[in-house]
């Protein structure tokens, strides 16, 4: 950021949007539920509880301190930092979001797991005079750790199964190194199989809670039901204390949701989250702080709302009529959409898909159009809206006929419509249906 | 581009130092730079037929050179065109033909004059630039796709233009490099600047040479001689501006070797070429050149970067560590040339690092650049490289999620981009994502509320109108609801626009469906902009056409409470106020309740003053003059309507005298005045003011008002006076009026030409008034015809009296046909009987002096009073056949008198319209009894007896008769009697 000194206004802003992708951004809640957003200058502490850092605000440091707990998003590992540690983060973290997640061809290009294994074991003390440069610390293991354990969750759920396994020893390993010791003796990879080293440890993680999901996570992508259950039960159980991370508290319980869900017929599918929702509704009563309150509630409404789009795919497949997920997204809208924008806004997208089966051209295009042009934060919501509304303009447009008018602007919609369904949301299995 | 100053420079520097007739050539030079080359070339044409061999060579020379330079005129007109993606004015053929033509002409003058190396270098420069623009060497990147296909069909003609250019740029640098010999290099030594000139055009064009081939032994050929030659002339210049030219050229060539032969060294040598020229030159910001040069080395070093980075081409090979050089491109640049925002190649400079950082997966910084570029691209009017910065930016924003990671004015830009391009779904996703960026109220006031304004307008544009009025809605529920935003001084432009934005789409789909909701959706929303957006640009029109609305469906008062509140800064102000009394008026007019209606025109004055009183502080506004004078009109039809006769008169007299020239109002200024004319008696002014008005006024609705109104008044006024000269001249005066106006009626009624021939009567136009009773009997009812037909009549008869023209004989037949006429409506012959023999016997008897008719007989007679007395007076003096008509004549009187009175009697009030026709017709029998007794024998004058007597009853009986005159006329025929009757 010393760069940021010489440049003009306008440059300053650019140049921050520049370095932005590839600095250390943490987001995070005010105590009233504000989320806010902020590049970090150094981290003083991490642990379970609490976090402690100096921040840029407006480009000048400041000093925040919060419960972990309050932590939205936090990814480690900056492209521009000295440290060769930090920039290897950036880089698997990179490498994983673009997918390249195992190291491939000839001569071999490292993937995000050879990128991350590097950093989780790395010791480094760099030459005197080099220590910020080519210093590894606990953190450096710590996220490296973390970030492995997704990537190979990421790579069995592709179909390597053997990297669940790894996963899962992986997990094993990071409860173990999360103890307040400086270093342990591990069997770490090495060119022929591992060798037995020192490697860091770094006492209470925050990122436990999360690597417990994580845990439970695998366990359901392995088919254990018994041991996921319990360990999504366990994570849920550690979730509610009051300083848990509300986000493990709502992943636990959808993630859970999901993993009961498999299989079952879509009524008992309804069942399961329209439970998991009003079970969310009560725990979020419960949470000590506003964010805490909003994150849960909102969770709690999307189960509910994903309850009702279930009803909506049984209609589809026509085991129930129309009617009965007409009506659960009617009381969704009446209840929990009054405060929730992402609810209303999908019980609206699923009114209007409802009225539009039912051939109600005029109420589904009216109920459609907020969410057209107004859904821009829910894209699923918006394409199937877009889908819709060019089925209930032409609909619409026929009612005018009958009512003495000319719904030929209406009929004419239709098309375009679609067309923006295409180009906005390309990939939407609504795009396909738009014929 | 100047691309006449470049035209003028090709030609002083060619022609002007040509020959020793320098000051005819220069002329020709300034006629040509002032774009006047018809006389130029006839001044060269001039020069080329003199007798001095010199002067002619050097016209010869001259038109030559004026040819090229037209031909790179119409080459630089094209290519800016292509530019600026406007239609050539110029066609690709034209610039072909002018170069074709060129060329054979200073061919033929190089060859006939192989010594003078001007004009070789001149040739090889025309040669190089026509083979160039043969190829679309200098066609804009958005034309690639031309640019190789002009490559392929062009490159055999191309590689012989370039071969015969290179060929002469090496005559000119071999003659020059002798003729300079071992010489230090002199910078200011003209033929040291020659052969630098030539020396680097050769190289440049064997460098175009070879990239007009694809890779294989031609390309590698030619490539080699350009990079020798290129890098030979490098390191003779490499301290001047030309070596950094020869540089980014050798950098080019290297860069196209890299890209087609697949070696990767190439790529490498071709970016540090790039990386030297903007690392070492210095910038001089007065010369454009180098800012150019730099930022174009910049562009090229990133494209390198990239290019070994990606493996571009036969590369293959990636080396992605280069992507770091490329992104170092967006620094350099921003240091190196301060970032020029509206330089070209640094934009595109920046391109290729957005393009690196995305390769690189650092979207965020990819977008962060490219946006930069893109609204420095919209500043500058760079479309292309809008275009292209657009083109990058879309799909990468779609892969960067999170609050707040793109600021919400760079989406806003992208949108605006996309919007100018047409990209509708797209524009719509960018100012989206621009609104849900815009999270703090400054943001949503200057960025999320605009941006939804222009989704708005995306979706009208689309004829997606519901949906645009859904979005506009957005805002102005913000508005409405939120009453702090409203104090945000934007924020009431962008609801505005909203407002009126929404108000549009419902009208358009009010129109579409003709569905009553909509329509009263439309009329909420016009309503509501109406009330809460005053200052908007077109609220006032809104306001004027509802105003106007309600006036034309006759809510005047309403309309008039619209229009008063019309703002004095709208442009509908003047006519808005101009319409107010004319409310008031309308009003008072539709009031049956007279009261109602006096408090109506009241209010008309009021405004009527007030608008005059608000119009006279209005200064030279012609708006402000014209409301003063409608003021004024106004004034004076409500002081009328008021009956304030008095004020009302002066008030139009005033207008009058101030605007009565033309008459604006169609000639109602003066009905006001008439109307006040006739109210105040001034029979004689209202006549005179309608005079004026009809010369002045166009024929309508005010003229034919005024004309009834003065003939009404006249008609009454004549009818009050005594038979004589004064009656009968304003009957005719009334009569004129009336034929006037009723020249402007159409389907004029019976009725009216009846009024029409009775004031014609009264004129004592016989003539006319006849044949307008015979008009109005035609239009008339049954039960009307006969009388009409009696009264056309009598005019006959009045105007056969009265004719002293006509012969006699003449006259007594149409006396006659005039008298059968009566007959036949007094005592109608039956249908069945032609010799009508039944009529003759009662006329018989009737005229029968010695016997008395039956009641019987005098019952066949139809009592017709005035009909009767008129038979009676032509009968008088016209006999029928066989019958002594005078008889008649006082046997019809004796029938008038039995069913008509003398004087008024109690009860017989309908009677008294007679009492005239009773005298009149008392006198013409004694006239007739005077007539027989003295024409004839003795049974004839005991008629004068019975006359005598007569005239003694009516004097005994009604001594004052109906006035002393007929007192006198009755005592003048008894004493003419008297001496005619036997003792």
């Amino acid at each position: 950021m010393r760069r940021l000194s010489t440049c003009t206004a306008f440059a300053l802003v650019a140049l921050f949007g520049a370095t932005a992708g590839a600095q250390e951004i943490l987001e995070y809640a005010e105590a009233d539920g504000t989320v806010k957003l902020a590049p970090v200058d150094r981290v003083n502490k991490e642990d379970e509880k609490d976090f402690s850092a100096r921040i840029l605000v407006g480009g000048r440091p400041r000093r925040l301190d919060i419960p972990s707990r309050r932590i939205v998003s936090f990814r480690r590992g900056d492209a521009d930092a000295p440290n060769q540690w930090s920039k290897q983060l950036a880089t698997g973290r990179r490498r994983y979001s673009t997918g390249q997640l195992a190291t491939q061809g000839t001569p071999p290009v490292p993937g995000a797991e050879e990128t991350f294994e590097k950093v989780a074991y790395s010791t480094e003390k760099g030459l005197p005079g080099e220590e910020e440069e080519y210093a590894a610390l606990p953190w450096h293991n710590e996220y490296a750790l973390f970030y492995l354990i997704e990537t190979r969750y990421q790579m069995g759920l592709q179909g390597d199964k053997a990297k669940l396994v790894q996963a899962l020893a992986n997990i094993d390993e990071f409860k173990q190194r999360s103890v307040k010791k400086t270093n342990i003796d591990w069997e770490i990879p090495a060119d022929k199989g591992t060798k037995k080293s020192k490697v860091y440890c770094w006492g209470d993680s925050r990122l436990l809670p999360f690597v417990l999901l994580l845990e439970a996570r695998v366990l359901a992508a392995q088919g254990e039901k018994e041991k996921a259950m319990a360990a999504f039960d366990a994570v849920i159980e550690r979730a509610k204390k009051p300083d848990a991370p509300p986000t493990i508290l709502t992943d636990a319980f959808v993630a859970k949701a999901e993993f009961e869900a498999v299989g079952q017929p879509s009524e008992a599918q309804e069942g399961i989250f329209r439970a998991a929702g009003s079970t969310l509704a009560g725990l979020a009563r419960n949470q000590p702080d506003e964010y805490g309150k909003r994150v849960v509630t909102r969770a709690a409404n999307r189960a509910l709302l994903r309850g009702a789009d279930l009803l909506r795919e049984s209609a589809e497949q026509q085991k129930v009529t129309w009617d009965t997920p007409l009506g659960r997204y009617q009381q969704l809208q009446a209840g929990e959409g009054q405060k929730d924008s992402a609810v209303r806004l999908g019980a609206q997208a699923g009114i209007g898909a409802c009225l539009v089966e039912k051939g109600q051209g005029e109420q589904a295009y009216k109920a459609l159009l907020p969410v057209v042009v107004g859904g821009e934060a829910e894209p699923e919501q918006t394409a199937l809206s877009l889908y819709y509304i060019g089925r209930a303009a032409k609909l619409f447009g026929d009612e005018i006929d009958r009512q003495g008018g000319k719904g030929d602007i209406l009929r004419s919609e239709t098309e375009r419509w679609w067309a923006d369904l295409k180009v906005r949301y390309p990939t939407s299995r609504w795009a396909e249906r738009a014929k | 581009m100047n691309v006449r100053r470049i035209a003028v420079i090709l030609l002083l520097a060619q022609v002007a130092r040509a020959d020793k007739t320098a000051e005819d050539l220069e002329f020709a030079s300034r006629l040509a730079g002032r774009g006047l080359e018809d006389m130029a070339f006839q001044i060269l044409d001039a020069l080329e037929k003199s007798p001095d061999p010199a002067a002619a060579r050097a016209g010869r020379y001259g038109k030559a050179a004026l040819e090229r330079g037209q031909a790179t005129l119409k080459r630089l007109r094209f290519l800016r065109d292509l530019e600026e993606g406007v239609p050539p004015r110029v066609t690709r053929e034209e610039v072909l033909a002018a170069y074709a033509d060129a060329e054979p002409k200073i061919r033929e003058f190089v060859e006939n004059r192989p010594d003078n190396l001007d004009a070789r270098f001149l040739l090889a420069a025309l040669l190089q630039e026509y083979a160039e623009f043969l190829t679309g060497r200098d066609y804009p990147d958005s034309m690639a796709a031309q640019r190789e296909q002009l490559v392929t069909q062009g490159a055999e003609q191309a590689e012989k233009l370039f071969q015969a250019a290179i060929a002469n740029y090496d005559e000119v640098v071999k003659r020059m490099t002798v003729a300079i010999g071992n010489k230090d290099p002199d910078p200011d030594d003209p033929n040291y600047v020659r052969l630098t000139q030539a020396q680097y055009q050769a190289a440049l064009a064997v460098l175009r040479l070879a990239l007009l081939y694809p890779k294989g032994p031609k390309f590698n050929y030619n490539s080699e001689l350009a990079i020798e030659k290129l890098d030979t002339f490098m390191g003779e210049h490499y301290e001047e501006l030309h070596g950094a030219f020869a540089m980014r050229d050798l950098g080019e060539i290297y860069y196209e070797r890299a890209v087609r032969l697949g070696n990767a060294d190439d790529m490498e040598t071709a970016a540090n070429y790039f990386k030297e020229i903007f690392t070492r030159i210095p910038e001089d910001p007065s010369v454009k050149d180098t800012s150019d040069l730099i930022a174009r080395a910049l562009c090229w070093y990133g494209k390198s970067c990239n290019a070994l980075a990606r493996g571009e081409g036969e590369i293959k090979k990636p080396q992605p560590a280069w992507f770091e050089n490329a992104i170092s491109v967006a620094a350099q640049t921003r240091e190196r040339l301060k970032y020029d925002t509206k330089n070209p190649w640094a934009l595109k400079a920046l391109l290729e690092a957005a393009q690196a950082y995305a390769a690189q997966n650092r979207v965020r910084d990819a977008v962060a650049v490219a946006g930069e570029v893109l609204a420095s691209a919209r500043v500058a009017g760079l479309r292309q490289i809008g275009k292209d910065a657009t083109d990058l930016l879309t799909p990468w924003v779609g892969r960067v999620a999170g609050v707040g990671v793109l600021d919400a004015p760079l989406l806003f830009e992208m949108g605006e981009a996309l919007s100018a391009q047409g990209q509708t779904a797209n524009a719509i996703a960018f100012y989206e994502k621009a609104v849900a960026s815009a999270t703090t109220d400054e943001d949503r006031v200057k960025i999320g509320y605009p941006a939804l304004v222009r989704i708005a307008r995306e979706y009208r544009r689309d004829r997606r109108l519901f949906a645009a009025a859904e979005v506009a809605n957005r805002v102005v529920d913000v508005f409405v609801k939120d009453p702090g935003h409203q104090e945000l001084s934007d924020f009431g432009a962008t609801a505005g626009d909203a407002c009126n934005l929404a108000r549009l789409c419902w009208k358009d789909i009010a129109d579409a469906t003709k569905r009553p909701q909509d329509d009263a959706e439309y009329k909420r929303i016009r309503d509501l902009f109406v009330k809460e957006f005053p200052g908007h640009p077109e609220n006032s029109d809104q306001q004027f056409s509802i105003a106007r609305e309600l006036y034309a469906k006759g809510e005047y008062a309403k309309a008039a409470e619209q229009l008063a509140d019309i703002s004095t800064a709208s442009r509908n102000y003047w006519q808005a106020q101009r319409m107010v009394p004319g409310c008031y008026r309308q009003l008072a007019i539709d009031e049956k309740d007279g009261a109602k209606a006096k408090a109506w025109h009241e209010k008309a004055l009021a405004a009527a003053q007030n608008l005059v009183a608000v119009a006279t502080k209005g200064g030279d506004d012609p708006q402000a003059a014209t409301s003063r004078q409608t003021g004024d009109l106004f004034v004076a039809l409500s002081l009328a309507s008021l009956e304030r006769w008095q004020e009302a008169l002066a008030a139009i007299d005033q207008y009058l005298s101030r605007y009565g020239d033309p008459l604006v109002m169609r000639g109602a200024e003066y009905v006001v005045k008439i109307d006040a004319h006739l109210a105040l008696n001034q029979l004689q002014e209202a006549e005179s003011a309608l005079a004026v008005m009809l010369k002045k006024a166009p024929p309508g609705p005010p003229t034919r008002y005024a004309s009834y109104q003065v003939f009404k008044a006249l008609f009454e006024a004549y009818q009050k006076l005594e038979a004589g000269a004064g009656r009968v001249s304003m009957a005719g005066r009334a009569a004129a009026i009336l034929e006037t106006w009723l020249e402007t009626q159409k389907d004029v009624g019976w009725d009216l030409r009846y009024r029409l021939g009775q004031v014609l009567f009264d004129a004592q136009r016989w003539g006319d008034a006849a044949e307008a009773f015979e008009a109005s009997a035609t239009l008339a009812p049954a039960d009307r015809k006969q009388i009409l037909t009696l009264q056309a009549a009598e005019a006959k008869y009045q105007q056969l009296e009265t004719d002293t023209t006509a012969p006699a004989p003449v006259k007594l037949e149409n006396l006659a046909k005039v008298r059968d006429l009566f007959t036949d409506v007094l005592v109608p012959p039956d249908p069945k009987d032609p010799e009508k023999k039944e009529q003759k016997k009662i006329l018989a008897e009737l005229a029968n002096p010695s016997g008395y008719p039956t009641r019987a007989t005098f019952d066949r007679v139809k009592k017709m009073p005035r009909a009767i007395y008129v038979a009676a007076q032509i009968y008088a003096k016209s006999s029928p056949a066989g019958i002594d008509g005078r008889y008649l004549a006082i046997r019809l009187i004796t029938l008038l008198h039995e069913f008509t009175i003398p004087a008024s009697q109690p009860g017989k009030q309908q009677l008294d319209e007679f009492i005239p026709i009773w005298w009149d017709a008392a006198e013409l029998k004694l006239r007739t009894y005077l007539q027989i007794a003295q024409s004839g024998g003795a049974k004839e004058k005991e008629q004068a007896s019975l006359g005598l007597g007569y005239a003694r009853k009516l004097q005994y009986e009604n001594p004052k008769m109906d006035g002393p005159q007929r007192v006198a006329a009755v005592a003048a025929l008894e004493a003419q009697l008297k001496p005619l009757a036997p003792k």
